[in-house]
């Protein structure tokens, strides 16, 4: 299996195969960050294709000072927020997941019944959409896709210190979120 | 401030992304104070919380789609010299430019050439005879750039063409040469991959002139007024209980009838419009969204079969803002002396969109 500094050589050597083979290693990984970040798969799709589009137009550009992956998603990060901009999306993830019954993959949790797990996603889908955006990026950064402090700085651009603090601060506010989704559950 | 920083490396002790010096302050101060101990409780909760969170997987392998678009990218880019075997948009231009993009790029030079040569020999011409003459040219180009890309359309038929016309990528002189490219896209060209069915034959799942003609007239037609105005997307509204959906009755239907389509999660028009519109009682209204790729005859088709009592359907409405693009269409068809109906065995992007009501109680069950 190559690594990706071989593949990219490949790919600006004229190898476009080569390139697949980085979509297709990180495709899916990118476009769960952003469906959960923007709240709608349909953006997260457009974004992360193109991400993909501008990072092997650029290649050239990437100066391998980061990992390959952490520049693509600073890429696919930007494109995904200016897409919301100009499309916000009026229908969120999760209505149209109540409305079809369809969950995502589901990744193996606890042994709740399947609605309470659906149940428990949406809330705290609900508590994360009020999230602020710069709290919601960094939760999601570390707990869906489980990056360490040091990538989560490199890809935002912030000293870790920040980080730190800013991802306890997104802590706090999601538990406060999450009380209050509770609450008016139970009223 | 002292405890907040303290608090921080709860946080971080909590991720393992502490150093083993300050791992011990925690764990001390954690044993000596019970508020710290729920705080971080509450924290790994909250974590636990986030990992319930259900993980999105890819519909298809974007993999053809993204080279296919970098190379339409690339030959926007800007054309500086490329080093030797390198993927740059330089070297994008030269094979596209080796594969038959000179023989294409031969017809837009040639008919703006040839418009310019009358222009410029024939000038005892009336002024409105002039006039004529100078916009014949763009719409040579218009007819070309549709039979280009009719046989691209030929070419990717089996990959997803999800293209959009605000690519960032895209330099200026591309869309120059693209401009009427854009407008076909939005028109004609399948944007959705079929996901369950094959996509209904038609005159442009085969590549033919006929198919070029109507898409470059209509698609010239509407070049300024379509492009990405949300608002012409045809959206048709239905009315449907949740076992209709349930029953996944509206993919059988697009299925029974070989018509491509895909869920959607975005609605491009206000829902305080729709719930305004369509009525909105008590509970918020459950809207599920297709996109749909039809012809104007199997849309029809589509809104009569689920007019059937049986279904459970109670209402479908073609969305407002639909109409008056319509009629916006027609007056320009009108004051460019053609027919309206050019596009219609033309496949377009249309969107139905299931509204999740319930079936009123019926009387006897009521209290």
């Amino acid at each position: 299996m190559k690594d990706d500094a071989q593949l990219i050589d490949e790919a600006l050597n004229g190898d476009s195969s080569a390139f697949g083979q980085l979509v297709t290693k990180y495709q899916d990984r990118l476009y769960n960050t952003l469906a959960h970040l923007v709240g709608s798969t349909d953006l997260a799709y457009d974004a992360v294709q193109d991400a993909f589009v501008q990072a092997l137009v650029k290649l050239e550009t990437f100066e391998r000072s980061s990992s390959f992956y952490t520049w693509l998603y600073r890429i696919a990060f930007n494109q995904a927020i200016s897409r919301r901009r100009r499309e916000k999306p009026l229908v969120s993830v999760e209505q149209v997941q109540e409305a079809s019954g369809h969950e995502p993959v589901d990744r193996c949790g606890p042994p709740e019944s399947k609605l309470e797990q659906q149940e428990r996603a949406a809330q705290v889908r609900a508590a994360l959409a009020k999230v602020s955006d710069e709290h919601r990026a960094i939760l999601i950064l570390r707990e869906v896709d489980d990056c360490p402090y040091e990538q989560i700085a490199e890809i935002l651009d912030l000293p870790i210190g920040t980080i730190r603090s800013r991802l306890h601060r997104a802590r706090l506010q999601l538990r406060d979120q999450l009380k209050g989704v509770f609450q008016e559950d139970v009223t | 401030m002292a405890a907040e920083i303290r608090e921080e490396l709860l946080s971080a002790y909590l991720d393992g992304e502490l150093s083993a010096e300050d791992r011990a302050r925690v764990e001390k101060f954690l044993a000596s104070s019970a508020e710290w101990r729920q705080l971080l409780d509450e924290l790994r909760s909250v974590r636990s919380s986030m990992q319930s969170l259900a993980r999105h997987k890819l519909p298809e392998d974007l993999c053809p789609a993204v080279l296919r678009r970098a190379e339409r990218a690339g030959i926007g880019g800007p054309q500086q010299p490329a080093a030797a075997g390198k993927i740059t948009p330089g070297t994008v231009v030269r094979s596209w430019w080796s594969r038959g993009g000179r023989r294409r790029m031969l017809w837009p030079v040639a008919a703006i050439a040839a418009a310019l040569l009358i222009a410029f020999l024939d000038t005892d011409r009336k002024p409105a005879e002039k006039q004529v003459a100078q916009t014949r040219a763009p719409k040579g180009e218009t007819f070309i750039g549709a039979r280009q890309l009719a046989e691209e359309q030929g070419e990717n038929k089996s990959q997803n063409l999800s293209r959009h016309p605000g690519d960032e990528i895209e330099s200026e002189t591309m869309r120059e040469n693209s401009a009427f490219a854009k407008s076909a896209e939005n028109q004609n060209v399948p944007l959705l991959e079929p996901k369950m069915a094959p996509a209904a034959p038609s005159s442009a799942a085969a590549p033919s002139s006929r198919a070029a003609e109507n898409a470059g007239r209509s698609a010239g037609l509407l070049r300024k007024e379509t492009a990405t105005s949300p608002d012409d997307t045809l959206t048709i509204v239905c009315d449907v209980t949740s076992a209709f959906v349930r029953d996944r009755g509206f993919e059988k239907l697009l299925d029974e009838q070989q018509i491509a389509y895909r869920q959607s999660d975005q609605l491009h028009f206000p829902e305080a419009d729709l719930n305004d519109r369509y009525g909105k009682a008590g509970k918020e209204p459950v809207l599920r969204p297709y996109l749909v790729e039809a012809t104007p005859a199997q849309v029809d088709r589509i809104m009569a079969l689920l007019r059937n009592d049986a279904l459970g359907v109670s209402k479908v409405v073609k969305h407002h803002e639909y109409a008056k693009s319509r009629a916006r269409d027609e007056r320009l068809a009108q004051a460019a002396n053609k027919p309206t109906q050019l596009d219609a065995n033309v496949p377009a992007r249309v969107k139905f969109v299931l509204r999740i009501v319930e079936p009123p109680p019926s009387s006897d069950k009521e209290p």
